[in-house]
């Protein structure tokens, strides 16, 4: 998360940092009591949410780090809150549990329970909260309610983040296909059998035509929202982030656990780096004059293009 | 040799067996400098480095080691 000049996130030392982008000088680290695998969201630049694995999803100050409510789940917290424009959040934890609170104070508007436990990062719309759940299943529930609209079974658990694109329900499953489903219904449009696992978010192309995924065999593949396959690129290793565009262009970046990063292009690399001895598991960050990127070994990077004379 | 009389490199240009060979010498040098230009700028456009590595695309601008 990148708020005028400040970045945002979270470690699995337990602690949520805001950095100063230029220098990456601490401005203020919060202590959550438990591993960050959250991202942090924002709702109207002051206040940012995110959940910990002390099972307590936090709203902490934008620009002092200082708690302003707390709410305790009871189990770890790795889903990213969804914040809606009725000001309220949304996220779910590792026991199957899943809630709805107000955005000002942390107050439960509804709790509901899936059977197994929830990593995917929601998604919502005006009338229903999408989320992938370690059973194999995709839910859908009423979004006002919390009650159940409709659920999908694929052949894995589902943890990567739900993304809705041109009225398609969008996730990968650890069975190795990306699904897409009616929002509506929860029946199937398509699936694309990307060959393994699938844990990290799909990315939407320029020009929302087409996602980007990566795979556990280390693909990136992009596809059209008929699940037919444009462009692949073999990294060598793990992908689990999802990859990042920015700007008018197909370029996308992301990192891989050989600690590399790529920027491919219609399934041709543009350029790699070694940027650490650890895997990179998570997103990058890309800003187009800017990456930030996290690695393993708990480094955070800022890494410029280095513009061609 | 007289050097008011017009000299390259203190060279009587009269001479001009000896002017040939100081011709000859002065763009050896030229060729020998061209060169090192060439390989600096093939270092430098995109391509690999005179160790065979190919240039970062990145630069790290900073780490915080958290």
């Amino acid at each position: 998360m990148r708020i005028g000049g400040y970045i945002f996130f979270g470690s699995d030392d337990g602690t949520v940092y805001c950095l100063d982008e230029d220098d990456g000088s601490r401005v203020w680290a919060f202590p959550t009591g438990g591993p960050v695998r959250s991202d942090v969201e924002n709702f109207l630049v002051s206040y940012i949410y995110f959940g910990s694995d002390s099972g307590r999803v936090f709203c902490v100050d934008t620009w002092t780090g200082v708690a302003r409510w707390s709410y305790d789940a009871g189990d770890p917290v790795r889903t990213t809150p969804y914040f809606s424009s009725a000001s309220l959040l949304y996220f779910a934890d590792t026991a199957g549990d899943v809630f709805c609170i107000t955005t000002g104070d942390g107050d439960v508007v509804w709790t509901a329970q899936v059977p197994a436990g929830v990593e995917s990062d929601p998604y919502v719309d005006a009338e229903r909260v999408y989320f992938g759940c370690d059973d194999g299943y995709v839910y859908a529930l009423d979004a006002d309610t919390g009650a159940d609209v409709w659920s999908y079974a694929t052949g894995g658990s589902v943890t990567a983040p739900m993304l809705k694109l041109m009225e398609q329900i969008i996730v990968g499953s650890q069975d190795g296909f990306l699904y897409s489903l009616d929002p509506e219904d929860g029946a199937l449009n398509w699936r694309y059998d990307a060959g393994s696992a699938i844990r990290g978010a799909a990315c939407p192309r320029y020009g929302a035509d087409a996602v980007f995924v990566g795979t556990d065999d280390g693909l990136v593949v992009c596809v059209d929202l008929d699940g037919t396959l444009l462009s692949e690129f073999d990294s060598g290793a793990a992908v689990t982030g999802a990859p990042d565009g920015y700007g008018p262009v197909y370029a996308v970046v992301f990192g891989n656990h050989d600690g590399r990063l790529f920027q491919v292009d219609d399934g041709e690399e543009d350029w790699r780096m070694d940027v650490s001895d650890s895997p990179i598991q998570a997103s990058p960050a890309n800003y187009g004059d800017m990456i930030f990127v996290g690695a393993d070994d708990g480094v955070m990077y800022r890494l410029d293009p280095i513009e061609e004379e | 040799m007289n050097i008011d009389q017009g000299s390259a490199f203190g060279v009587d240009v009269f001479s001009v067996p000896v002017a040939r060979a100081v011709v000859i010498m002065y763009y050896r040098k030229t060729f020998i400098y061209a060169a090192l230009v060439v390989i600096l700028l093939a270092g430098c456009d995109g391509g690999t480095e005179p160790d065979g590595q190919t240039p970062d695309p990145l630069e790290v601008v900073w780490t915080y080691q958290t």
